[in-house]
């Protein structure tokens, strides 16, 4: 067996649990997601499977394997389960990582006694209350207070944003309190176990998130809430150092969530490039798209890789071998990282692959990026990114007010290749060399060629090449490509599509050649004309779109606006 | 008593089947392979006999190549005992072969009870169950809905999915059941039990072993995917329906 692949058991491990989201949370996830549902039957069966005891001792009902890969297998099954449903993968991850692992490692006999074998068991969900309204990552500004009074602890304060906190099977929270204040002035902060449905304590309404939609999350707030002395978790003083050191899993396991979310975006891509036909063959087989699902196929590895190298440190320190607690910090802390934003961009690239349909609420991505990104779609601030004035004419003429900003790209720089492609990359790389500049906005990028007998025309610097074209032109037909680019740079998606149109040219006569060149048209506009100026009437007739013969295809505009979410008579100024 | 229960390797039921450019079979490289449902059903029987105490042991068998060994781990990874893997290589083999196999590792092992699924999902037979009760002339109960033990009177009660409804017959053991859909839910392998089956064993042994001869009796002429479903018609009324039955479907 390859040290950089996982064992046999842990693969046939994640067949189980494959197997399981497959048929108990796939069908379903969808509409817990839509509904804001909290599913307590998966939850349930989660427990059933022992997805929650996989770190824990055989004593509380657990699988008793740490030290054997039960750490990477905790991985796996939030990776599986992250795959089908991330609500639900974190909620396994805070289940296990804050409810239960603070309390196995730092809880004693009694307190592990009453309390793990339910939620090792699933039966029940513990939350940690640190994170707070006005303190986060600064646990000296945590402002929860208790006070011990009696034999009692009494605590008064709020948290926020506390997962697992506030279901119907919560049985308890962890909180971090100050309960004192340390010799150099410091706030002395402890973990005090409070059960639910303590007079005092209240798991207040559920948020409605932007993702994670199916995960139960709450604010809390406590008054005059009283629990036993005995409910102190660890050494008093100790609370936020001791949470500290939890926090290493975490990071790994959350790598293992994110994990799971590009597995799901690539399976998806793949599936869907392969079905989706455009211009008579699979999406997948465009560059464009299979360049991006490689990307995806890259990250995954990576990110996988990354994460359960971590994870095995973690089995191995636990085994008893030598490992160094710095190296496994860093080890976490890349692999959360890197899985992450992998994740995030995983997400951005499924959205893109599947179109419009990537905003549509049935197909999964939309759930994804969803749960990765805001959904805002308020009507944005339109950029122009050519100097034509035909093309700034024809928005105008629609409605639309865009701003105007060049991209100084030089066109014969690019190489020339089949028109339509050729227009396509430079319709890219104008909008984007302008994207790079203009936040919160939606760039248009166009660049038009004429093709004659398939060789694409450049433009006419001079009048004598600006005669000859015209001679060129003459009594024959051409085909005009347009291509568009639209980057909507806030949420960093983007569309490109060519539109072609049949031109015939008249039969000019020299004389007339020679009119329209001393005229004072302008001579490097494509194809030294214009539809509604004095070239007009030089062309006999058009087969498509009008507009893109000028340079913008209005109707292939409005469909592009349409897949990246927008109403184009939001557009309208 | 032992219960000796007979699992295939099959293409995974989730699978969308190819059939080969040569119509000689399906598409099996690099497909996802799993324990036909059945077998499943099959060895969650015999487990939970086994946990109501009136089976000491649950054998798992499989015949196949090499990787069969996976759905034996997987058997295993469920709770059976231990497993034995008749190795036939490349050999395509078909169910009287298997029954005949069946038949020489239940003579060796002396079961109670030999349960199988009712068919495989690859060639659907739903043969090698009743094929081995008659090599061995035991009594059998296909398509099981619902299998009883009476370990004192060594009968077993089982009720059969059949056209008509449901039969319920009486069993002496030692006897072959096949297990229908509705028999059971499969329980899914948890890690500590795929932590365990690491230890267990599986045995290695080829038909020659058994004195079985891997002859096919069935030759496969031709596989070929079924016709593709046409999109129905929606009709105004009785009298083009029967226009239609009579002048174009032609079965009036």
């Amino acid at each position: 067996m390859s040290p950089f692949e996982l064992s046999a058991e842990h693969e046939t491990f994640r067949r189980t649990v494959r197997d399981f989201a497959e048929k108990e949370v796939a069908p379903h996830c969808a509409a817990w997601d839509r509904e804001h549902q909290f599913p307590l039957d998966a939850v349930r069966a989660m427990g059933d499977l022992g997805l929650f005891g996989l770190t824990a001792p055989e004593e509380y009902g657990g699988a008793g394997l740490a030290g054997d890969g039960g750490f990477t297998s905790l991985c796996v099954a939030i990776e599986e389960i992250g795959r089908i449903d991330q609500s639900l993968g974190i909620t396994l991850e805070a289940a296990v990582g804050l409810g239960i692992n603070p309390i196995l490692t730092f809880g004693d006999e009694e307190q592990k006694r009453t309390w793990l074998p339910d939620l090792v068991a699933g039966t029940a969900l513990a939350g940690f209350g640190l994170t707070e309204p006005g303190a986060g990552s600064d646990a000296g500004a945590t402002r929860t207070r208790a006070v011990l009074d009696d034999g009692e602890w009494v605590v008064d304060g709020a948290k926020q944003f506390i997962t697992n906190s506030g279901s119907a099977i919560t049985s308890l929270v962890t909180v971090t309190a100050r309960t004192g204040e340390r010799e150099d002035g410091r706030p002395e902060i402890s973990a005090i176990m409070v059960p639910a449905g303590t007079p005092g304590f209240t798991a207040e309404k559920a948020y409605d998130k932007l993702g994670w939609n199916a995960s139960d999350t709450h604010p809390l707030s406590f008054d005059g809430c009283r629990v036993p002395a005995a409910n102190l978790l660890g050494e008093r003083g100790r609370g936020y150092a001791q949470f500290l050191s939890t926090l290493d899993d975490g990071r790994v396991a959350i790598a293992a969530l994110a994990v799971g979310c590009i597995q799901a975006c690539l399976d998806h891509c793949v599936a869907y490039a392969g079905e989706r036909t455009t211009f008579g063959g699979p999406i997948g087989r465009k560059q464009g798209v299979a360049f991006q699902i490689a990307d995806l196929e890259t990250m995954l590895h990576a990110a996988r890789l990354l994460t359960y190298r971590a994870a095995a440190m973690k089995d191995a320190a636990d085994a008893g071998r030598a490992v160094s607690t710095k190296d496994f910090k860093q080890a976490a802390a890349v692999a959360k990282l890197y899985a992450t934003e992998s994740a995030v961009s995983a997400t951005r690239i499924a959205t893109q692959v599947f179109g419009g349909y990537g905003f549509m609420e049935e197909y999964p991505v939309a759930r994804g990026a969803g749960d990765l990104y805001p959904r805002a779609v308020a009507a944005p601030r339109l950029v122009l990114a050519s100097a034509s004035p035909a093309r700034l004419a024809t928005l105008r003429a629609a409605g639309l007010d865009p701003e105007v900003v060049v991209s100084g790209v030089d066109e014969e720089q690019v190489e020339r290749t089949e028109p339509a492609d050729y227009v396509l990359r430079l319709a890219q790389l104008k909008a984007v060399a302008v994207a790079a500049r203009e936040p919160r906005s939606l760039v248009i990028g166009c660049d038009s060629v004429l093709e004659l007998d398939s060789e694409i025309l450049g433009k006419p610097h001079t009048a004598e090449e600006a005669t000859r074209r015209w001679q060129d032109m003459r009594g024959r037909a051409g085909v005009l490509h347009t291509g568009h680019c639209l980057i909507d740079t806030h949420r960093e998606v983007w569309l490109a599509r060519s539109a072609a149109t049949q031109v015939r040219f008249a039969d000019v006569s020299d004389e007339e050649i020679a009119a329209y060149v001393a005229s004072g048209e302008p001579l490097e506009v494509a194809g030294a004309f214009t539809l509604d100026g004095k070239g007009g009437a030089f062309v006999a007739g058009i087969t498509g779109d009008p507009h893109n013969v000028v340079g913008i295809s209005l109707p292939l505009l409005r469909i592009m606006v349409d897949e990246l979410g927008f109403a184009w008579t939001d557009l309208w100024a | 008593m032992k219960i000796m229960v007979a699992v295939k390797r099959v293409v995974d039921y989730a699978v969308k089947i190819r059939v080969k450019p040569d119509k000689t079979g399906v598409e099996t490289t690099n497909v996802k392979m799993s324990m036909n449902p059945f077998c499943e059903i099959a060895l969650e029987e015999a487990l939970r006999i086994r946990e109501s105490g009136l089976a000491k042991e649950v054998v798992a068998v499989s015949v196949g190549p090499a990787q069969c060994t996976d759905t034996l781990r997987t058997a295993l990874a469920m709770g059976a005992d231990r497993a034995v893997h008749v190795d036939s290589g490349a050999a395509h083999v078909q169910p009287l072969s298997v029954a005949k196999i069946l038949r020489a590792l239940v003579q060796a092992e002396q079961p109670g009870l030999l349960i199988l699924g009712k068919q495989a999902i690859d060639d659907d037979c739903n043969q090698t169950g009743q094929m081995v009760a008659g090599l061995l002339q035991w009594p059998q109960g296909t398509f099981a809905s619902k299998v009883v033990l009476d370990k004192e009177k060594q009968k077993a009660t089982v009720e059969r999915e059949v056209d008509g409804g449901i039969e319920t017959i009486c069993l002496e053991l030692p006897a072959v059941i096949t297990t229908d859909l509705r028999l059971n839910q499969p329980r899914y392998a948890t890690l500590p039990n795929i932590m365990k089956a690491k230890s267990k064993v599986i045995k290695k042994v080829t038909p020659e072993e058994l004195n079985v001869e891997l002859r096919p009796d069935i030759e496969i002429i031709q596989v070929t995917e079924p016709p593709k479903r046409k999109a129905g018609v929606i009709l105004s009324s009785v009298d083009e329906l029967i226009d239609k039955l009579k002048n174009e479907a032609r079965v009036l």
